[in-house]
Order: structure tokens, then sequence, then C-alpha cells
């Protein structure tokens, strides 16, 4: 690989994954000083028993814990607000985030009104910067999510934010807080966190340090989704189905990896061709906003391949890896790559019924809309023209391959 | 990649590399409120004419505190607590550490003084003695090699008292490490060389030993492809400013690796002949990293035959039968030193006994291979080894590692 | 803030009085085996008079302390570590890492390379005491749980295997 001429890249977060995990906890908030953390959570996570793992975890500790469930879609500033009040009236001194997308996002802007002045939140609306460190926020993930929440991005009820000071500061993966969940959903996380893992590789700046964390996430999405996707809607008796959750809850923990180390990559790199578009086709749409990036991802692989001549080849590995990578001629590996993306959309099309979009016509989009979605997008994003932009969208909408 | 039952990584420092980054200092410093930097070096960065270099990148977009180059290869709480006392006095808020490992140590405990208002560092030993950030500390890595840019930890020796503190914790990670291939670019043939294996030793020891985990790996995997390709055209062609740019990266991604998965018996016993021999660091490395493989081929050779790709190339690979291919990354691994030993004019040596000290005398008598197995003995790093190893094991290793012959296969102990 | 609550996790006195038994056990059998094993007689002969060793769990035990007294003599000190100068000390992260050591889910250099554990003290002396609990390790458990906890499973002879492991756990169980 040739390297750029300049690169940089940080992931502050320490991240803690596998058994046990949660057994880490009060000793990695001990290192930072951390003594009173507040829970934040939805109605249906401490409904599951989510919380009591977290809760057991603590025990010997003589820590008290406060926590709030009462985080859903309809959370808004004026919740923010309220909790503001709560930390400060009780003493809390640190953030639990069990949960995805709207939990992380309100513990990041409830961050930055905790760790300074309330005005603060004020300042950062009307563009000013975060320029201290936050107080301590650990992360701990459920099966679904949006494959940002590791990231410094946060937005909540309009306010939007983005800082690398809002990244967590601990992510803890435990297996006993991945309890299968909607395929949809898991889908969305994993097709999210592919498409940020990918547009690593094909960034200007693309460099053996982003892609550390990028070809984990590639591997661990590529390698886990469809199986999980596939079993979880297999019916089995008690016995098998207790064998079969011990497997999958491995399965689990590397999707997680993959979404976490995803939005990693993404603080650093930014929006790629397929993100940026999948947004605007996911408003357009209806779809999850996973799901409309990954549905584009292969076409936006193939303008940076074969448009722009980008080589993508050592993509390859982290899905098929190290043996067949060598052993197939470096000409074949892009396709490959390529293709698996393609191979993955339409097992997990056919395993949804359908519920999982192909192109962009399965979405149910007219094609009128489109050049309105690649104007957008290139007004957004300098880094497509609208006429790439545009490349990319109609060849999603037949399914047909861009070619050189 | 393999996902253990259970791993943590963490590496919060921020890299940036590239040809031209010093240049990013000021701007780097001032998002952390930082305007007047100690710069804290040695000699021989001076010598080499690399404080100009770093100087003239900072010119005049920021104050400098001061320069302080007399940090001595074994630094020690004297110099700490005189660079920290210079510190103060000149009202510095932030530190630049432009050096290898005996600067960063230095600079880390000068950090722990003024950050904390501590007279007794002492105090800061042992786990979570450190509780919050310390003062922003960029390092500058002039080696290629230790990685030490991106390590937690520092030992500083006290003299004095006959005795070494060792500090860990995240708060010692510096904020950022300024890669920049210009810091290399007059490293001379040899020590590219021993540098080079030194981080080429990092990260097969990260990526095949207990501690592995999937980030340690990726970093593993990447910094020895950056090595392999690229050492022996260096030391043939020292001006490559990107082959240069491609080992310096190599170096830290393999810091990223080993300070993560830890080191095992490579360095357990590279430190000990170190210690009683006083040879430098990356010479016991690139020596002992064959035998460190060949003794644990019975426990984690599918590991080590998965890094045929890196060091060998897909080619190699891909045409070496699955179970040949661990016995070939040793013999690659082996390749490289024989390779770099003919392009040093023999500076790089293969096996113990044909290191030479400055007044042509060998360094490593076969009358102190039983000290230097004692010493090894009582080295953490052992406890990171998938094999256990007992003092006949340790004496074992060390003859073949001396003579410069294959270990013995059939007298390893498998239990 | 209807949604609020504040939890005291409480601790675990199952777990700690199996802990606290297990770690008893521990201590007392590596004082036999100073008297009994030749290995560890010569691991404590070379280490100072007065040295503590002490194995425990954040954030508040329980723990085990073994020392060697003035005399050279190695003893059990007790299960407090509370005022005590000690020499090494190994802190599992959590009591349930220490659990999962006894009930023999995770080996000490396993739940070392995982991070789930920290040692404090001299480094050569650390690393004599974890070949001294390898040891007793192997007196204490039969072969394929032993294999579990270290790394090599040791090659004795008869009279060890036998003699030296009744003596072991005769004397742990009656201490002296």
């Amino acid at each position: 690989m040739q390297l750029p001429d300049h690169f940089e890249f940080m992931c502050p977060v320490k991240t803690g994954s596998g058994s046990q995990a949660l057994s880490h906890l009060p000793s990695d908030l001990a290192a930072l000083d951390a003594r009173k953390p507040l829970i934040l959570t939805e109605k249906k996570n401490s409904e599951k028993g989510l919380v009591k793992h977290l809760v057991q975890a603590f025990k010997t500790w003589n820590i008290t814990l406060g926590v709030y469930d009462g985080i859903d879609d309809g959370t808004n500033l004026e919740t923010v607000k309220e909790l503001y009040n709560l930390y400060l009236d009780r003493g809390f001194d640190s953030l639990i985030v069990l949960g995805n997308g709207n939990v992380m996002n309100t513990a990041k802007i409830l961050n930055i009104a905790v760790s300074g002045k309330p005005e603060d939140l004020k300042r950062v609306k009307e563009g000013g910067t975060i320029t201290e460190p936050l107080k301590p926020m650990v992360y701990i993930p459920v099966i679904s999510g949006t494959g940002t929440e590791t990231s410094g991005d946060a937005c909540l009820d309009g306010l939007c934010v983005s800082s690398t000071f809002l990244m967590p500061d601990i992510v803890t993966i435990d297996p006993k807080v991945l309890l299968d969940e909607d395929p949809e959903k898991v889908v969305n996380t994993g097709l999210a966190a592919l498409t940020y893992g990918v547009e690593a590789y094909m960034a200007d700046d693309a460099n053996p340090v982003t892609l550390t964390y990028a070809q984990l996430a590639v591997d661990f999405v590529v390698n886990n989704l469809e199986v999980l996707v596939r079993e979880s809607l297999v019916a089995r008796g008690k016995v098998k189905a207790a064998i079969r959750e011990f497997q999958a809850k491995k399965e689990r923990t590397a999707l997680v990896n993959a979404a976490c180390m995803a939005g990693y990559v993404y603080a650093s790199t930014g929006r790629g061709l397929a993100s940026s578009l999948g947004a605007h086709v996911a408003d357009a749409s209806g779809f999850p906003k996973g799901i409309a990036m990954g549905l584009l991802l292969p076409y936006a692989m193939d303008v940076s391949a074969r448009i722009k001549g980008r080589d993508l080849s050592s993509l390859m590995r982290p899905m098929a890896g190290i043996e067949m990578f060598c052993c197939t001629p470096e000409a074949q590996r892009f396709d490959y790559a390529v293709n698996r993306v393609r191979l993955l959309q339409n097992e997990l099309f056919s395993l949804t019924g359908g519920r999982v979009p192909r192109t962009l016509e399965d979405m149910r989009i007219t094609r009128k809309t489109l050049a309105g979605i690649a104007e957008k997008t290139s007004q957004e994003n300098g880094a497509c023209d609208s006429a790439l932009c545009l490349t990319i969208l109609e060849h999603a909408y037949d399914g047909k391959p861009v070619v050189s | 990649m393999l996902l253990p039952s259970y791993y943590e990584y963490c590496c919060r420092v921020k890299t940036v590399a590239g040809h031209e980054v010093l240049e990013r200092i000021p701007e780097l410093l001032s998002s952390m409120h930082a305007g007047k930097p100690m710069i804290i070096t040695d000699k021989g960065v001076v010598a080499a004419g690399l404080m100009d270099i770093v100087t003239g990148a900072l010119a005049d977009k920021l104050v400098i505190g001061s320069i302080e180059d007399d940090v001595p290869p074994d630094s020690d709480l004297r110099v700490v607590n005189e660079l920290a006392r210079k510190y103060k006095a000149k009202g510095c808020d932030s530190i630049i550490a432009v050096g290898g490992g005996s600067v960063l140590d230095t600079a880390k405990g000068v950090n722990i003084i003024v950050s904390e208002n501590a007279d007794d560092l002492m105090k800061f030993t042992g786990a979570g003695a450190l509780k919050r950030k310390l003062k922003p500390l960029v390092a500058v890595p002039t080696t290629a090699g230790t990685g030490s840019e991106v390590t937690l930890v520092a030992v500083i020796a006290d003299h004095e008292k006959n005795r070494k503190m060792l500090f860990t914790s995240y708060f010692l990670l510096p904020d950022v490490a300024v890669i920049d291939s210009r810091m290399t670019m007059t490293l001379p043939d040899f020590l590219t060389a021993m540098t080079a294996m030194d981080a080429l030793t990092h990260a097969v020891e990260a990526y095949t030993c207990l501690s592995k985990n999937p980030v340690s790996d990726a970093c593993a995997l990447e910094a020895i492809t950056l090595i392999s390709r690229n050492v022996l055209n260096v030391v043939k062609n020292p001006t490559d400013k990107d082959g240069r740019l491609a080992l310096a990266t190599a170096a830290t991604l393999a810091g990223m690796a080993f300070s993560n998965s830890m080191v095992a018996m490579v360095h357990t016993i590279g430190h000990s002949v170190g210690a009683v021999c006083h040879v430098p660091h990356g010479t016991c490395m690139s020596i002992l990293l064959p035998y460190g493989l060949e003794y644990n081929m019975h426990k984690n050779g599918e590991y080590t035959a998965e890094l045929l790709y890196a060091v060998a190339g897909e080619k190699v690979f891909a045409s070496t039968p699955k179970e040949q291919r661990a016995a070939k990354t040793v013999e690659y691994i082996r390749g490289m030193n024989q390779a770099l030993h003919d392009a040093t004019g023999g500076r790089h040596a293969r096996c113990l006994r044909e290191i030479m000290g400055r007044d042509g005398k060998p360094m490593v008598p076969a009358g102190t291979l039983e000290t230097i197995a004692r010493v090894a003995l009582g080295d953490g790093s052992i406890f990171y080894n998938p094999e256990d190893l007992d003092f006949d094991d340790m004496m074992m290793v060390l003859t073949a590692a001396w003579e410069g012959v294959k270990l013995d296969q059939n007298m390893i102990k498998k239990g | 803030m209807n949604d609020f609550k504040e939890i005291e996790p409480g601790g675990r006195p199952f777990v700690r009085a199996y802990l606290e038994f297990m770690l008893w056990f521990v201590g007392r059998a590596i004082q036999a085996a100073s008297k009994v094993d030749d290995s560890v007689r010569r691991e404590f002969a070379e280490l100072p008079e007065g040295f503590t060793f002490a194995l425990t769990a954040a954030p508040a035990g329980p723990s085990m302390v073994v020392g060697k007294d003035n005399a050279g003599k190695v003893k059990y000190l007790g299960r407090s570590i509370e005022g005590r100068n000690l020499n090494v000390k190994m802190t599992l992260k959590s009591m349930e890492g220490l659990f999962q050591l006894f009930t023999f889910r995770e080996s000490t250099p396993i739940a070392n390379a995982r991070d789930r554990l920290f040692v404090e003290g001299n480094i050569p002396e650390a690393c004599a005491a974890v070949r001294i609990l390898d040891i007793v390790q192997v007196y204490l458990l039969p072969k394929p749980v032993a294999k579990l906890a270290i790394k090599r499973y040791p090659i004795w002879d008869l009279k060890r295997h036998s003699w030296n492991r009744a003596m072991v756990n005769l004397r742990a169980v009656i201490g002296f």
C-alpha cells in the first residue's frame, strides 16, 4: 500500500468486549475517578432485564447507581434539561449509556451540559465548538444501532453537534446484553457498519492506521450478519434454541464490535459517497439509513474503483480471509469484494422476504426523484459531484453494476 | 479475524503522519490550549540536525518555552526533577518529546510532576495512581522502532536509591504522535535495520502470544507487511522518503499492537541479554525472534503460519502448503536478518556470539548465558508467553541463539 | 422524573464465602508445600526475609496473604491485607474475576492476558510467586483440571505425585 503524504487518525475510546465485560466496568470507572454513574436507557431495556445485568456488575463495589429508563423517540431538549437538574442535584459524576441511537444522542448532549454550563448547549447550537474534555461516559451497546453511536456525532431534537470530545471514554460490549432483535434492525446495524468500514478504504487519505479498525468492521459484518439473520428465523425447540443461542452470542458480539469500530472510523474519515447519498435516500424512502447506505455501497465501490481508479483490491482480505485472498489473482480481488457485498444483500432480501431491498426500485422510490437527491448530496459533500452521484443512484435503481 | 472470548484495546493517541507534519504541532497544541512547550530531547538528536528541522517547522507559530537537550541514554529521577523545575521556572504549558525511549520516559516523568504539582514521583507508581489528564504531550519519534510514542508505561530509574520506578496509566499516553519522515531520514543503515527488526518483533509477538486481540492483530499485520516490504530497500537507499515513512508508521502500529497485546519470551530473554551484557535492545530482538516462534510453535503455530502472508507476500503464502507455513515464516525472518547482515557489511548480527562491542570484543561471552537465563526468570513478559519456560528451557534457547542454529523441536518440552 | 430510581447493588455473600474458603485452603497449601516440595522450598529460599504476597480482588477482597517470617518459615498470614506492607500484590479487577479463577473457568495466565488482573510490586518476586502458585495448583487439582489452570503440566516422579501430594493436602487441612 502506498501511504498518503499526510494522514491522521484518532480513537480515544477504550474498548472491552466479550465474556464478563461488564464486570470490568467498576474498576474502569474508578480509573477515570468516577464514583457515581447515572445509567441512561430505554424502558424496553429495563423490562428485558438488561439493567439487572449491569447492576449485578456493581455488586460489592459500594456504589449507588442512578437509573433513568425513560428515553424514547420523543426525548427532546426538555428531557435533557430535566436530566441536567437530576444529574447535578444527586451528585452524579459520569454517564453509562445502555442502548442505541437516541439514548446515545441524549447522553452526548446531556454530557455537554453537565460538563460545563447549561449555556454551552446554546453556544454549541449557534455553531460554537467543544474545547474541553467532557465528563466520563461509558457506552454499552445493544444489538441494534446506527453505527455512529461511538463517533463524535450527536443529533437530538434538531440540535446536531460533532466533536471528538463526544466519543465515549469506554465501550463495553457484553454478550449478556446482546439479545435477539428484529432482523431488519440487525441488518440496519450491520450494513451501516459495513458502509463506514468500506468507505475508509475509498477515502482519499486511506492509510494503514485507519484501516486497522475499518478492516475489522468489514470482516465482522461480512462473516456474521447473514448467518445471524438466517438462524434467527429458524424455529427450534428449547434445547436446540439454547445451543444456538450460545453461538448466536458470539456472532452478535462480532457484529456489535463491527458497529463500534465503524463509528471510530467514521469519526476520522467522515461520510463517503454511499453514506452521504444513503442519508437522503433514507429520507426519501422511509427506509432506515443503514439499509439505504448499504444498498448504495456496491455502486459507490464500482465508481471508486472503476471510474476514479482507486485500488480497492485489499478489501477482499477481511471479507474472504487470508487464505482465499492470497490464492486469488490480484486483478480479481476487487470483483470478489464488490460481488460479496451484492451477494450479501441479495441473501438478506431473500431471507427477509423482501423487507431488505436490493435496489432503489425495491424501495419504491420513483426514478424522477433521483436527480434531486444527487443534487442535494453533491451540495453537501464536495467529494461527490452531482453527475457521479446520479450515476450511482441510477445504477442502484436498476441493480446494474457500474462499469468503466 | 479471531475474536477472543474477552479482549481490551485502547490507544488514545492521535496519530499524525506524513512527510511534512511537524508543521501541524502548533495547531495541535493550540487545540489543547497550549502554546509554550518545553522541548525535551538528547544530544544525538541535536547532532543529527533534527532539532533544526523541528524548530524550523514550529518557527514563529508558537513560543518555544525551552529546549532541553541533555537527556542521557539512561535517564533518571535527577534529570526528571531538574527538567520539571525548569518547566515551572520558564512558565511552559506543554511538552514536546523528540527522540527515542529514554527521552519519552523522561518527558512522561516530567509531565507527572508538573501536572500533579508533585514533589515525590514514587507516589504515582502502581496501578490507578494517576486519576486525571496531564499536560499536553506531543511525541516525535526519531528511531522508528520502540513505539514508545503510543505506550502507556514509563520506567524511570532512581540511581541514588538504586531502584527503578514503573508507571502505568492511560494518562501517560502522549496526546499526539507526530510521525515525520524527516526525523528518521539520517538514521544509519545498521540502526535502521535494528530498529525495524525491533518493531517487527513487537508486532510478531503481539500477534502470536496470549493477549492477542483483533485490533492489535490488525495493527500487527499492517506493521509486519510495511516492514518486510520496505526495510531492505531503505537500508540500501537511505533517502527513500516513502520507505522511511512506511517504517516509521509501522513502528507506531507495532507499538499500538504490543502496548495492548504485550510481548513475550523474545522480550523476556532479550531484556535479560540487554541487562546483563548491555547489548542494544533491537539487536537482541532480531536475533531471538525466530527462536521465540520456534519454541512456541506447538502452541501458536497457526498464528505464525498466518504471518507468512505478511512477511513473505501473497504469492509465497499461496504456494506454501498449509502445514509448512509456520516454519517458512521463521525461515523468512532468518532470511531478513541475513539480508540485513549482508547489506550493513556485517554490522547487523545474526546470532549472540556475533555481537561485537566498540572495542571489537564479543559482548555476549558464552559464560554469561546462565546469568542471563536466571535474570530472565524474573521478567514479567514471561506471563504472556504461550508455553512455560523454566531455567533449562531458557538455556536451550540461549545456547541455540548464541550458536546461531535452529531450535531442535524434539528438545522442547510439550507437557 | 418518574422513570428515575436509585439502586444499591449490594454484595455477593455466597460467592464471597466460597472464595474465602478456597483462598484459605490455597494459603495453607502454600505453607504446606514449602515444607514438602523441594522446588517450592527453593523458590522461597531465594525470596527475601519478611517477604509477603497477597492474592485479592477489587474493591475489598476476599484476600489471602502468605509470607516468610524472619526465621525463613513460610506461613499463611490470614485473609486481611489491611495495614500490611506487601512485596507482591496480585489483584483481580472484580470478585467475578476471582470467582472465574477458582471455578476453573479461566486460568491465571488467561485472566492476565485478558486484562482481568494486575500485579503490583517487585516483578522478579511476582514471577516466583506465580511459579509457586503453579506448583501448588498441580498438588491440589486433579490433572484434567490442573491442565486448564497452568500452561504446561509438569512431568513429576511418582513420589512427588503421590506422597508429596497427600502430604500437601493433609497439612493444608490440619494446618501445620
